[in-house]
């Protein structure tokens, strides 16, 4: 997430006007609120990514992680007065993204059954040279993983999609699941231990 | 040497574990094989990839994002907190509550004072109640303050139980201090059981 001062550009329809904001989160949560509500634009454009891949990652399917991920910048909105500078809105949102995911979406949450074929055309690791079969059984794997861990205990879910997908350190997971470093690797262990047994 | 707890096992798959426990990990044949499970697990999960949405689906979920949080407003930090006692669910009993008492006392005091005329035939037993201050444990002091518990100040307001700003005053500076004492104990178990 970004945390430190960046050029991102804006095109205004109203005469294709370029505007470059370089102003940090920090500074645009400041902004919204003195009233600026254009700031709040900013702060979802350059955060709804990390956001809806932290909700894809704990829905399984699109449409749970669209709702949770427009729940999560509505409840930022309201709570932006008590966001601290001090820390960064990318953790902060991930905390927030969290609660919502953990309290909307349930354990009967649908995944999503993706297609084999179309599932391994998404795999990042899927390379040109594979072969259709060798594609067919990556996108097979994929889908009874991400099945596995929806069925994960939610704080596990939520350390391993943390952990894994967002590559976030220890310490910073604990400070959003408001849980001791020692609490953070147990519930990692115990999460990959679980894995193994669902996918075995 | 004890076996890896879980905590050195998430060290290990991430190469962090101390020199020590490395060595012990690699003499031991129960933690290493625990270990490669962690680490196939860790590898599986990893490989799983995440479908990318259109690139459409950027903008429009902008776009809902700022219709949703045009009907919002930012109220400020230190007025959520002082507002927040004041909030008017939680004032209608304490209102309601002080209007009827406020009613209570001026009606005791006037008739304690003789101000209101009343058939001879009641006056002996309407004196009684007003002598005893309405003491605590009373059946018409229940009923009233049960009933102020229960009723909005606007349908008090509507019943003409709303007596002025003014008369409520006069009787409390015309109040002994029983009666006070009485009222205040009866404000503050208002107001502790409204901010619950």
């Amino acid at each position: 997430m970004l945390t430190t001062r960046t050029l991102s550009w804006t095109a205004k329809e109203s005469g294709c006007k370029v505007t470059v904001v370089n102003e940090t989160d920090a500074e645009l949560v400041q902004a919204c609120l003195e009233g600026r509500r254009e700031a709040f634009d900013t702060i979802v454009e350059r955060h709804q990514r990390q956001v809806y891949q932290l909700c894809y990652r704990f829905a399984g399917n699109h449409e749970d992680a669209n709702d949770c991920v427009q729940e999560v910048f509505i409840r930022a909105y309201r709570g932006l007065k008590t966001f601290k500078a001090r820390a960064s809105l990318g953790t902060w949102l991930y905390r927030i993204g969290v609660n919502v995911c953990l309290n909307k979406v349930s354990a009967k949450s649908r995944v999503e059954a993706l297609d084999p074929l179309i599932a391994a055309s998404d795999e990042r690791t899927a390379s040109r040279d594979e072969s259709a079969s060798e594609a067919l059984l990556r996108g097979e794997r994929a889908a009874q993983v991400r099945a596995a861990i929806a069925r994960l205990p939610k704080k596990q879910r939520a350390t391993l999609v943390l952990r894994v997908y967002h590559d976030l350190p220890h310490d910073e997971i604990a400070g959003i699941l408001g849980s001791s470093v020692g609490a953070v690797k147990a519930n990692f262990f115990h999460a990959l231990n679980n894995l193994k047994k669902l996918l075995t | 040497m004890s076996h890896l707890s879980p905590d050195e096992f998430v060290d290990a798959a991430a190469g962090a574990l101390d020199a020590t426990r490395t060595a012990h990990l690699e003499a031991c044949a129960a933690c290493r094989g625990q270990a490669a499970e962690v680490a196939s697990a860790l590898s599986a999960v990893r490989d799983v990839g995440m479908p990318e949405p259109s690139p459409l689906y950027w903008g429009h979920l902008s776009a809902r994002i700022r219709e949703a949080v045009s009907r919002e407003t930012i109220v400020p930090a230190w007025r959520a907190v002082w507002l927040r006692p004041f909030r008017p669910q939680r004032l209608v009993p304490v209102a309601s509550a002080v209007a009827l008492a406020g009613a209570v006392v001026v009606s005791g005091l006037m008739l304690r004072e003789g101000r209101v005329a009343i058939p001879m035939d009641r006056a002996v037993e309407t004196a009684a109640v007003a002598d005893a201050s309405m003491p605590d444990d009373s059946e018409a002091w229940r009923l009233l303050t049960s009933a102020a518990a229960e009723t909005p100040i606007e349908d008090a307001h509507a019943a003409g139980m709303a007596v002025p700003a003014s008369a409520i005053d006069g009787a409390v500076q015309r109040m002994t201090p029983d009666e006070l004492h009485a009222l205040e104990e009866l404000l503050q178990r208002e107001l502790r059981g409204s901010g619950e």
